[in-house]
């Protein structure tokens, strides 16, 4: 592309400030690692009995990294970093403090479990529905004016206590038949309510009749039976708190309250024996009773696309009694809709897929016996959905055990301390040397100085949108790429100089000149790339960190070096300037073709014609 | 002429042959000194290699005796540094080292020191390395230099020339060696952050060979042509015209880090800038002269050996040449070496050489005529 130079020149600075500007006012700027915040970092490893493994494929490690993560923002710790260096799992928790919680939280092993369903009591909202509810709550709370610590579960208890009604527990005939609405049934193997919590969810969450509580109620359910009196107990007096219980609003309100305050069993309480309640991926809260197949009993699975166009999961069991005969136990107690597995709807039970404490999926068992290996999962699942199932049921049949290797507290005033330090430095030494430059190369000096801060700018603009972390090794590998960002001006310049010194005007050496260096220059910085690239893919902590800033910053000078460096030169060199070469640091005092450092009227002739020339 | 009035005009011509065999047994004593050492004594691996602990215990009259007290109950080895260090806020702190590699029990250390200096568990940080972990960050690292070394070196043999790779690749491990060397001869402890500065400082130092070797290679072939030059003409040529931009490079380059060695360390009393820098200034300093000193006159003693060279010396010792004169004369094209340029407005100043033949008497000796030469200003 043939270009005038100013325009090059003007286009890059414009589009280099502008960029920094626009970052800086959209409120971006880059995340400070963990040694430069303070916090917790633990990376872990594979272990099989106590020994580091090698052998652990890419799907396992996303699953782990997964159920990390879920375990990590359950910590509410601000911004948890999870990620996958090599053989190790990193975890960087900024802020965090306490180590040893952190260790148990992290470091316990992901179990798969399938524990038949027996409730389904309510719906957590996730998300946008989440800030919805919290929203509905704060506004009607301040409508019904109820004051701040009361619950309304607490107004409904006192409620009761003064006026018991025997429960008529009104259970929403839609709710139970819902999963059978669910696009699933197939002759041969399980069918599931894949759908069935979609279609759940929809329902609890639009429910509108006051009162009307949508959650099936079971035997196993008491605080959902004992909920509903407050709908059907005729208008009363205004209780202690004055509030007015048989308002809609207050029903609405209960309602949810009682979905954001579903208690989910503690991790620690979640034992084999126990009856837990568990939340699904979709918010759904299940009440499941005792793990009646354990994940080690799952040969495998595989998700295929059925021939009705829809996704199924394929999970197959291994032989034995704890396994596949364990799992036609708790099947065909589902299937009769036995007390155990308990009636959701057609008279059959769901079996819940638990991984890590979270319900994966709770499908109707439509067949009271299965073959080990031909058992279907079949709902109105999306591609990535059944086949993010299939990686759950593989990873939980068996479980990779991770071990903290290394495991640090770093407060936050050493981390602070040191950026400050390296920042100080930095700018000191960035100082000096461009004196130094400035005195040596006069004008390229500060062509130099301008082409160091559209790096920096540009540095910028990639470390905060790309949200990178910096490290304090990142801060050395920037402070030791200025190095090398000069040196491209140094090599561009001296041969320069050469040119001129051999006889060449500068106006016509300056773009050939260019030519020549970058050319050196490119060789040198690939093998900067080379040796960034390697690191970091195959490194892990640190040198990562430093790898990155190392890399982007010698990208980074290859473009400044092309876009700034060489049409700045080009176009001081054709300017006024361009008849004296000592401006730019080239003396010429013993050379022929120049009177007093300024070039001679002859030679200056040629000028025009070159100038006019465009930079190819 | 001053020889620094010279590098500014880029007339310098000075003879680097000559100090090749003195600084190559310079190298050789450094790099035979530091593999002696390294084999001696080893070399001093901070925790994050080898496994082990630290905690920091932040309080005022916590005192080391204490500390050491409660590390020996966790065994021998449980507490081996003990150094207490003021942050930059102020904030007293006992900082312990030790070779616990267990994390349950480097938790229980952690609650012991908390209990015995009477602050918050919370508060009291601690870093603790699994044994296989260092393992790991050790093998990781050096799988990465030896593939970087690979590539950069194939880089080289490919843009540049094969001989040119061989030699930068024995330069890369005499820089290797001697900052090794350096870091066992004076018991300083590595750690990931020296092992970072390190890998920058192979950098430079392959960036700066190649920026050598990219002149060697241009004016062998422009040089070569001319059939006056033996590779050692060449490469003394290439040298004196790329030593201003190494110079100066170093000293852009050296200024930073020079800053963050003596701000951070000195003044903000940071050791982890100091373990960078230091390496840092090391490598860097050797990374500059081996580019010089191993790696250009390595290639020009396998180049000179190519048939091309040999002739080309035949051919100047018939001519009644002598080819150890490396001293750069100018291009003639009609093939007889002269003064001075054969371009209008260029003159080359002759340096005498150190020894003379009887063709070149003419030409050297004397100055070429300038014909404007003022004092610089």
């Amino acid at each position: 592309m043939r270009q005038h130079p100013v325009r090059v020149m003007v286009t890059t600075v414009v589009v280099v400030y502008g960029l920094l500007f626009a970052t800086i006012l959209m409120g971006k700027s880059p995340k400070l690692g963990l040694d430069l915040q303070g916090g917790i970092s633990v990376n872990l490893q594979p272990v099989e009995k106590g020994k580091v493994i090698k052998n652990v494929t890419d799907e396992q490690f996303d699953q782990a990294i997964e159920i990390i993560r879920r375990r990590v923002d359950a910590l509410g710790v601000a911004e948890p970093e999870v990620s996958r260096q090599g053989n190790t799992i990193s975890v960087q928790l900024p802020g965090a403090k306490d180590q040893a919680e952190v260790l148990a939280v992290v470091g316990s092993t992901a179990q798969l479990e399938f524990r038949p369903v027996l409730a389904i009591v309510g719906k957590l909202p996730t998300g946008k529905a989440k800030k919805k509810a919290d929203a509905t709550v704060a506004k009607l709370r301040k409508e019904l004016a109820i004051p701040d610590g009361v619950t309304t579960a607490q107004v409904v208890a006192d409620e009761q206590a003064k006026s018991p009604i025997p429960a008529t527990a009104p259970t929403d005939p839609a709710a139970p038949s819902d999963p059978a609405a669910a696009p699933e049934v197939t002759e041969t193997t399980v069918a599931s309510s894949g759908g069935g919590r979609s279609v759940l969810a929809r329902h609890s969450a639009t429910q509108a009749p006051p009162g009307a509580d949508p959650v099936p109620t079971t035997a196993g359910t008491a605080a959902t039976t004992s909920a509903s009196p407050t709908t059907t107990v005729p208008p009363t007096p205004l209780n202690q708190w004055g509030v007015n219980v048989y308002d809609p609003k207050f029903a609405e309100l209960y309602q949810t309250e009682k979905q954001l305050a579903a208690e989910l069993t503690p991790t620690d309480q979640q034992t084999p024996e126990a009856n837990v309640t568990l939340k699904g991926q979709d918010g759904t809260v299940y009440n499941l009773g005792p793990v009646a197949v354990d994940g080690k009993a799952v040969k495998g699975a595989t998700a295929s696309l059925g021939q009705d166009g829809k996704w199924t999961v394929n999970p197959s069991f291994k032989a034995g009694a704890d396994n596949i005969d364990a799992f036609n136990a708790v099947a065909a107690k589902c299937y009769a809709g036995d007390p155990t597995c308990p009636d959701q709807g057609g008279g059959k039970g769901q079996l819940g897929i638990v991984l890590d404490g979270v319900v994966l999926s709770a499908p109707t068992i439509n067949t009271p016996s299965f073959k080990a290996d031909q058992i279907q999962i079949s709902g109105s699942f999306t591609k990535d959905e059944a086949e993010s199932l299939s990686v759950a049921l593989r990873y939980g049949s068996l479980p990779i055990q991770l071990e903290p290797q290394q495991a640090q507290t770093i407060s936050a005033t050493l981390g602070q301390g040191a950026l400050q330090a390296g920042i100080i430095a930095g700018l000191i030494g960035v100082f000096i040397v461009l004196a130094y430059l400035m005195l040596y190369y006069r004008m390229l000096g500060l062509v130099t100085a301008v082409s160091l801060s559209l790096s920096a700018a540009m540095l910028w603009v990639i470390m905060s949108n790309l949200q990178a972390t910096v490290t304090l090794a990142g801060v050395v590998g920037i402070v030791a790429s200025i190095g090398i960002s000069l040196d491209s001006s140094i090599v561009f310049y001296e041969s320069l100089k050469e040119d001129v010194r051999n006889g060449s005007s500068l106006r016509s050496s300056a773009d050939k000149s260019f030519t020549a260096a970058y050319s050196t220059i490119v060789k040198a910085d690939v093998s900067s790339l080379i040796g960034a690239g390697v690191l970091y893919w195959l490194s892990i902590g640190p040198v990562r960190g430093f790898a990155f800033y190392l890399g982007v910053a010698t990208l980074l000078d290859l473009f400044t070096a092309y876009f700034f460096l060489r049409p700045a030169v080009v176009v001081f060199a054709r300017s006024k300037f361009g008849e004296y070469p000592k401006r730019f640091g080239i003396p010429v005092d013993d050379l022929q073709g120049y009177t007093d450092g300024r070039i001679t009227p002859t030679t200056a002739k040629k000028v025009p014609e070159l100038a006019g020339k465009d930079l190819s | 002429m001053s020889a620094l009035s010279k590098i500014y005009r880029g007339e310098n011509d000075f003879n680097f042959q000559r100090s090749w065999v003195p600084l190559g047994i310079v190298s050789l004593i450094l790099v035979i000194g530091s593999i002696v050492s390294l084999f001696a004594q080893g070399i001093d691996l901070s925790i994050d290699f080898e496994g082990g602990s630290i905690w920091e215990v932040p309080s005022a009259t916590f005192s080391v005796d204490q500390a050491a007290t409660v590390l020996d109950t966790f065994g021998t080895n449980a507490g081996e540094k003990y150094q207490v260090a003021t942050t930059t806020e102020g904030v007293r702190l006992v900082r312990i080292s030790g070779r616990v590699d267990n994390i349950k029990e480097s938790q229980k250390v952690v609650a012991a020191l908390a209990k015995a200096a009477k602050v918050d568990v919370t508060e009291v940080a601690v870093t603790t390395v699994g044994p296989s972990w260092g393992k790991d960050i050790t093998k990781s690292a050096r799988n990465s230099l030896i593939i970087f070394l690979v590539l950069v070196a194939a880089y080289i043999a490919w843009r540049l020339e094969p001989k040119m790779a061989a030699s930068a690749m024995v330069a890369v491990f005499h820089d290797i060696i001697i900052t090794l060397g350096f870091y066992s001869v004076f018991h300083l402890e590595v750690s990931p952050a020296t092992v970072i500065a390190f890998l920058t400082i192979l950098g430079y130092s392959l960036y700066d060979t190649i920026v050598v070797y990219d002149r060697l290679q241009e004016n062998g072939v422009k040089l070569t042509r001319t059939g006056q030059y033996t590779y050692d003409g060449i490469v003394r040529r290439s040298l004196n015209q790329v030593l201003m931009r190494s110079v100066n490079t170093t000293t852009v380059t050296l200024i930073p880090v020079l800053s963050m060695l003596i701000v951070g360390k000195y003044i903000f009393g940071e050791p982890t800038l100091g373990d960078f820098s230091l390496a840092l200034l090391i490598g860097l300093a050797s990374g500059a002269y081996s580019s010089i000193s191993v790696a250009t006159p390595l290639t020009a003693v396998l180049k000179e050996r190519e048939p091309r060279y040999k002739e080309i010396r035949a051919r100047m010792i018939a001519k009644g040449i002598d080819p150890s004169d490396t001293a750069w004369h100018g291009v003639n094209v009609t093939g007889a070496p002269v003064s001075g340029s054969t371009r209008p407005g260029v003159v080359r100043p002759t340096v005498a050489a150190g020894s003379s033949a009887p063709a070149l008497t003419t030409t050297i000796g004397g100055h070429p005529p300038r014909p404007r030469k003022k004092k610089k200003t």
